[in-house]
C-alpha cells in the first residue's frame, strides 16, 4: 500500500468521474429493482398488478440489479478508498484484487451468464424476435438463430474473460477491453432504442412524472449496461498503458513462460488498434454504420424486413458508384464536382443514342452500342476535367465547380422546357438484345476461375493459419489459444461455404444454359434495361423473391465494382500510386510515379463510373429529366468523407464509401420508418457527417 | 570496380547558373569520389541548394559539364537523376506519411506476383524483404505495416535512407537531414550514413550543422557567394576553421597551399 501510494493521485487523475459515473449506475439499479419490488414494474406475463406475486423473470431481474446496485455503491466507496494502481499491482504482483476489479470481474460473470440466459429464453421460444407471429418452439427464424449463437459466443467470451481475471491472465486484461468497448456501443444504442420507446410508454397514460415507472423500464436497462461497462473500461484501461512487455518480464512474474506469453499474446492494444486504423480508414463509418443499424433494428420492426434493407439498397446504386470513383480521385488528392451534371449527361446519351433524340437527328443505336458510346463520351468529359487541371494548376474544386454548371446546360438544351425523354415514347417494345448462351458460358467459366484463383490464395493462407495454431496447440502458452483456432476454424469454414456456393451457383448457371441451348434457343434474349438493372425475381437458395421486394440486379454490379476496385487501391501497383500521389505528390515524384498521369487517370475513373451509374439510372426509369443528378455530387462526398477519405488525398477506402453510402440509405429508410418528418432529412445527415469525421480525426489521431 | 576506382563518381566542372541577370553559381568544381561522405557547406543563398538541383535534374544548367563515373551526361528531370542512381532525400519530402513503411520503402517499384493476367502486389513478401533490409544496416522498426507518420523525424530519415541503399543506388543526397532532429536521432542518422557508405554509396551531406557532418564526412566543399572556397579533407582542418570559411568565405594562411583535388 505504502509503496505505491506515491503514484496514486498520479496514476488516475480523473478518479471523480468513475466516482460519480459508479454512483450513478448503482442508484439507478437499486431504483429499478425498489420499483419492481413495489410492482410498479411488472415483467414478463404477469397479468395482474398484486403487488406479492412477482414472477421468476421479475425476481430474477429485481435480485440481479439489487445486486449490481450495491456492488457498484460498494466500488465506488472501494475506489475513493484506494486509488493506486492496483489493477497491475494485482496481475503482476499477486496482490490482492481491487474494487474496481472486482466490479469488472462481476460484471464479465453476470453479462456472460446473462447472455447465455437470453440464448436459452430465445431457443426455448419464450422470447419470440423478429416477424415470428406463431410461438411454437420448434420454427426459430434466422434472426432468433443469429440472436441465440451471438449471445451463447458472447456469453462464452464473458464468461472466459472473467476466469482470465481470476487467473490473473494478463490477456485477458486486454481482451476486456475489447469487449467493455463493444458493450459500452451496445449499452448505448439501448439506450437511444430506448428512448423511443419512451412516448409509446406516454400514450394516453399522463405526463413524463406520471409514468417514470414506464420510462425507467426502457432507458435503465441500457443506461446501466453502457455507464457500467464504461467504467469499467476506463478502470481496465487507465494503467493498461504503463506497463510493457519488458516491465513485465522483468518483475515478478511467475514463470519465464508467461513472460514469453505476454510478448507475444500480448499485442498492447493502442497499438493493435494503431495499427488496425491504418489499415482501416473508415473507422468512423464502421462504428457508424453499426450503431445505426442496431438503433433502427431495435426501434422500428420494420426496418429490418427485407423489404426495407432492398429498398435501401436499390435506390443507393447510382451513389454507391460514383461514390466508388469518387474515393478514388479523393485519395489521390483531387475531388470531382462535375458527378451530377455528368450523370444527367450520361442518361442523357445512353437513352438519346438509343432513340435517336441525342445528338438530334441521329440513328437509332443499339442499346450495346448507345452504353459502350456513353462511357466513352462521359469518360472523355472526365479527361478534360482532368487536364485542365494539370494544365492550368487551379485547384481541381474550382475547375470541376466550372464544369459542373456548364455541363448541366447540355440536358437543359436538349431536354427543352421540363420536358422527359421518355423510352416508351419512341419503342413499344422493351430494347431486346441477344446474348449467346456461349457468352454466358463463357463468362461464368471465367469468373469460377477467377474465384477458384482468389479463393486459393485465401484459404491457403487461412489454412496455414489454421494449421499453425493447431499445430502448436500443445506448446502455445497463449491463454486463449482455443479462442483463437476456434475463430481461425469458424473463418476457414465460412470462406470455404461461401466459396463453395458461389462455386455451385456459377456451375448451375453454366448446366442451365447447356441445357437450354440443348433445348434449342442459343440465345438469350433480354431486355437490355433488366440486364442493367432489372428487377431481381429470384436467386438460386432462396427462390422467388416476391413483388413488393425490390432488389435490383444494378445492385450485384455495384458490389462487384467495390470489389474490383478495393482490388485495385490495396493491391496493385496502380493503388499504391494513387495512396502515393495523394498523400505526398513529392515523395511520389521523387520515386519516379507520373503523378499526373494518374489523377488524369482517376478523373478518367470517376466519369467512367458515373456513366455506368447513369446508363443503370436510366434503365431503371427508362427516362431522364434535365435535371437528373442535380445535387448528386454534395452526397457522393458526404459518403466519401463519412466512409474516412481525407479530402486532403491520400487517405481512404472503397470500403468505406461503401459503409457511408449504406449510412445514407439506411438514414433514408430509417428516418421514414421511425417516423421522423422527412423534412429532417438532412439535417440528420449533416449530423451523421459531422458524427463520422469527428470519429475518423479522432482514430487517426490514435496512430500518431 | 579497381578501375572505376581512379574516376570519381561525380565530376561537376565549371558550372555556371544564371537566373535572369543574377549569376547564382560562378563556376564551380564540384566532386565526389567513390564511397566518399562529402559535407556540402556554405551559408543560406550560397548556392549550394543550386548546385544540388542541377545534379539531380530540378534545374538546367547554363554552362558546364557533369560525368557520372567518368562518362559526361545531361540531367533533364528528377527521373533521369533516378535512373543514373542519384537518390535524394529531402526532409519532408521522401516519405508518404500516410501509407505503411512496407509501402513506402517499395513505392514505384513493387513486388508483384501474378494471378493470372493481374499483377498482384506480394505484401507479406515486401513487409518481411522491408524488415530484412533495414535490419541489414542496422535500422530495427518495429512492424513494416505501421504508417510513416508515426515514425519520428529520425526514423523516417533513417528508412529512406536505407532505401536508397537497398535499391543501389550509387549516390545519396541528404539535404539537411538533422536539422530538426534530437541528438540521439542525429546520431542514429550519422550511423546509417556510415553504413550506406559501408555499402559503397557515396553520400553528399547538406547542412547548416558543422559539427554533426564534421562527425561523418570525408572531405568538405564549401561554397560561398556562388564560388568554390575549397576542398578539405577532414583531418586537415578543424572543426572551427571550416565554421569561419563558411561565415566568411576566406581560406586560413594555413591552408592556401593544399592542392584542391588533392591526389591521395
Amino acid at each position: 500500500m505504502s509503496a505505491v501510494s506515491e503514484t496514486r493521485s498520479a496514476a488516475r487523475p480523473a478518479i471523480r468521474a468513475d466516482v460519480i459515473l459508479l454512483v450513478l449506475v448503482g442508484l439507478l439499479a437499486l431504483i429499478f429493482a425498489e420499483q419492481l419490488l413495489s410492482g410498479w414494474l411488472a415483467l414478463g406475463d404477469r397479468l395482474n398488478i398484486s403487488r406479492r406475486d412477482y414472477n421468476v423473470t421479475e425476481i430474477i431481474v429485481m435480485a440481479v440489479s439489487a445486486f449490481w446496485g450495491v456492488l457498484a455503491l460498494w466500488a465506488s466507496v472501494g475506489l475513493l478508498r484506494d486509488r493506486g494502481p492496483r489493477l497491475r499491482h494485482y496481475f503482476e504482483e499477486d496482490g490482492p484484487l481491487p474494487a474496481g476489479g472486482l466490479f469488472v470481474l462481476v460484471f464479465f460473470v453476470l453479462a456472460g451468464v446473462i447472455c447465455l440466459l437470453i440464448a436459452v429464453q430465445v431457443f426455448t421460444g419464450w422470447l419470440p424476435l423478429a416477424a415470428r407471429a406463431n410461438i411454437s418452439r420448434r420454427d426459430l427464424n434466422w434472426v432468433e438463430w443469429g440472436t441465440i449463437l451471438l449471445a451463447v459466443g458472447w456469453g462464452l467470451v464473458c464468461l472466459r474473460t472473467a476466469l482470465g481475471f481470476v487467473r490473473r491472465e494478463i490477456p485477458a486484461w486486454s481482451w476486456g477491453q475489447w469487449a467493455l468497448f463493444l458493450m459500452i456501443l451496445v449499452g448505448m444504442v439501448l439506450t437511444v432504442s430506448g428512448l423511443f420507446d419512451v412516448p409509446k410508454q406516454l400514450a394516453g397514460r399522463g405526463t413524463l412524472l406520471d409514468n417514470l415507472a414506464g420510462v425507467l423500464e426502457s432507458l435503465a436497462p441500457g443506461l446501466v449496461l453502457a455507464l457500467s461497462a464504461l467504467v469499467a473500461y476506463r478502470y481496465v484501461a487507465a494503467e493498461y498503458g504503463d506497463i510493457t512487455a519488458d516491465k513485465a518480464i522483468a518483475g515478478t512474474l511467475r514463470e519465464r513462460a508467461r513472460a514469453r506469453d505476454i510478448r507475444s499474446a500480448r499485442v498492447p492494444a493502442a497499438q493493435s488498434i494503431r495499427i488496425r486504423l491504418a489499415e482501416s480508414p473508415g473507422a468512423g463509418a464502421i462504428v457508424g454504420f453499426l450503431v445505426l443499424f442496431m438503433f433502427f433494428s431495435v426501434a422500428t420492426d420494420l426496418f429490418l424486413q427485407p423489404t426495407s434493407l432492398a429498398g435501401a439498397l436499390t435506390n443507393n446504386v447510382t451513389r454507391g458508384i460514383v461514390a466508388i470513383g469518387v474515393t478514388m480521385l479523393m485519395i489521390s488528392g483531387e475531388f470531382d464536382l462535375s458527378v451530377g451534371s455528368l450523370l444527367g449527361i450520361a442518361g442523357l446519351t445512353f437513352l438519346g443514342l438509343m432513340t435517336g433524340q441525342f445528338p438530334p437527328g441521329g440513328p437509332q443505336l443499339h442499346p450495346v452500342l448507345a452504353a459502350l458510346l456513353t462511357l466513352v463520351f462521359v469518360g472523355f468529359l472526365g479527361s478534360i476535367n482532368g487536364f485542365i487541371l494539370i494544365k492550368t494548376g487551379i485547384p481541381s474544386f474550382i475547375v470541376t465547380l466550372a464544369t459542373l454548371l456548364m455541363l448541366r446546360g447540355l440536358p437543359l438544351v436538349f431536354i427543352a422546357g421540363g420536358r422527359n425523354l421518355r423510352y416508351v415514347d419512341y419503342f413499344s417494345e422493351p430494347p431486346l438484345i441477344d446474348i449467346s448462351r456461349i457468352l454466358i458460358i463463357v463468362m461464368a467459366l471465367v469468373l469460377a476461375v477467377g474465384l477458384v484463383f482468389v479463393a486459393r490464395s485465401l484459404l491457403q493462407s487461412r489454412l496455414a493459419n489454421f494449421r499453425l495454431l493447431q499445430q502448436t496447440y500443445d506448446t502455445n502458452i497463449s491463454d486463449f489459444r482455443l479462442l483463437a483456432l476456434v475463430a481461425s476454424f469458424l473463418a476457414l469454414a465460412l470462406i470455404s461455404l461461401l466459396v463453395a456456393g458461389l462455386l455451385v451457383i456459377l456451375v448451375g448457371s453454366v448446366l442451365d444454359q447447356i441445357n437450354q441451348i440443348g433445348q434449342d434457343s442459343a440465345f438469350l434474349r433480354i431486355s437490355f434495361f433488366d440486364l442493367m438493372n432489372g428487377r431481381i425475381e429470384s436467386l438460386p437458395i432462396v427462390g422467388e423473391i416476391p413483388r413488393e421486394i425490390n432488389l435490383r440486379i444494378g445492385v450485384f454490379w455495384w458490389f462487384m465494382l467495390v470489389v474490383i476496385f478495393q482490388f485495385i487501391l490495396n493491391e496493385t501497383r496502380y493503388g499504391n500510386a494513387t495512396f502515393a500521389t495523394g498523400g505526398n505528390p513529392g515523395a511520389a515524384r521523387a520515386q519516379g510515379i507520373h503523378v499526373n498521369r494518374i489523377k488524369v487517370m482517376n478523373f478518367i475513373i470517376v466519369a467512367v463510373l458515373v456513366a455506368v451509374a447513369g446508363i443503370f439510372d436510366a434503365s431503371r426509369l427508362q427516362s431522364i429529366d434535365a435535371l437528373r443528378g442535380q445535387g448528386l455530387e454534395l452526397e457522393v462526398i458526404a459518403a466519401t468523407v463519412i466512409g474516412g477519405a481525407l479530402l486532403s488525398g491520400g487517405y481512404g477506402s472503397i470500403i468505406g464509401a461503401l459503409l457511408g453510402v449504406f449510412m445514407f440509405g439506411m438514414m433514408q429508410t430509417g428516418l421514414v420508418l421511425i417516423g421522423v418528418d422527412a423534412r429532417l432529412f438532412n439535417a440528420f445527415i449533416g449530423a451523421i457527417i459531422l458524427g463520422a469525421v469527428i470519429i475518423n480525426n479522432w482514430s487517426r489521431s490514435l496512430r500518431s | 570496380m579497381s578501375t572505376n576506382g581512379d574516376t570519381p563518381l561525380v565530376e561537376m566542372r565549371d558550372i555556371i547558373k544564371r537566373f535572369g541577370t543574377i549569376e547564382v553559381l560562378r563556376g564551380v568544381d564540384f566532386q565526389v569520389n567513390r564511397q566518399e561522405i562529402v559535407g556540402l557547406l556554405g551559408d543560406n543563398g550560397a548556392g549550394k541548394s543550386t548546385l544540388i538541383k542541377i545534379l539531380t535534374g530540378v534545374y538546367s544548367l547554363t554552362s558546364g559539364d557533369i560525368y557520372f563515373e567518368g562518362n559526361p551526361v545531361t540531367i533533364n528531370s528528377p527521373h533521369e537523376a533516378r535512373t543514373l542512381g542519384i537518390e535524394t532525400v529531402y526532409q519532408d519530402l521522401a516519405l508518404v506519411p500516410l501509407m505503411s513503411i512496407a509501402r513506402n520503402f517499395w513505392l514505384g517499384q513493387e513486388v508483384t506476383h501474378r494471378i493470372g493476367p493481374f499483377e498482384v502486389l506480394d505484401k507479406p513478401e515486401m513487409a518481411r524483404q522491408t524488415r530484412d533490409a533495414l535490419a541489414d544496416i542496422g535500422i530495427h522498426i518495429r512492424n513494416p505495416n505501421e504508417p510513416v507518420g508515426s515514425l519520428s523525424g529520425g526514423e523516417r530519415q533513417s528508412i529512406a535512407i536505407g532505401r536508397a541503399v537497398y535499391f543501389g543506388k550509387k549516390l545519396l543526397i541528404l539535404d539537411e537531414p538533422t536539422s530538426a532532429l534530437s541528438v540521439g536521432e542525429t546520431r542514429k542518422v550519422l550511423d546509417y550514413t556510415l553504413a550506406a557508405k559501408e555499402r559503397g554509396l557515396s553520400v553528399i551531406f547538406i547542412t547548416h550543422n558543422i559539427g554533426h557532418v564534421h562527425q561523418v564526412a570525408d572531405r568538405f566543399t564549401i561554397i560561398s557567394h556562388g564560388q568554390k572556397v575549397g576542398d578539405f579533407y577532414k583531418d586537415e582542418v578543424s572543426e572551427l576553421e571550416v565554421a569561419n570559411m563558411v561565415m566568411t568565405g576566406e581560406v586560413p594562411d594555413r591552408l592556401r597551399l593544399v592542392p584542391k583535388n588533392g591526389a591521395d
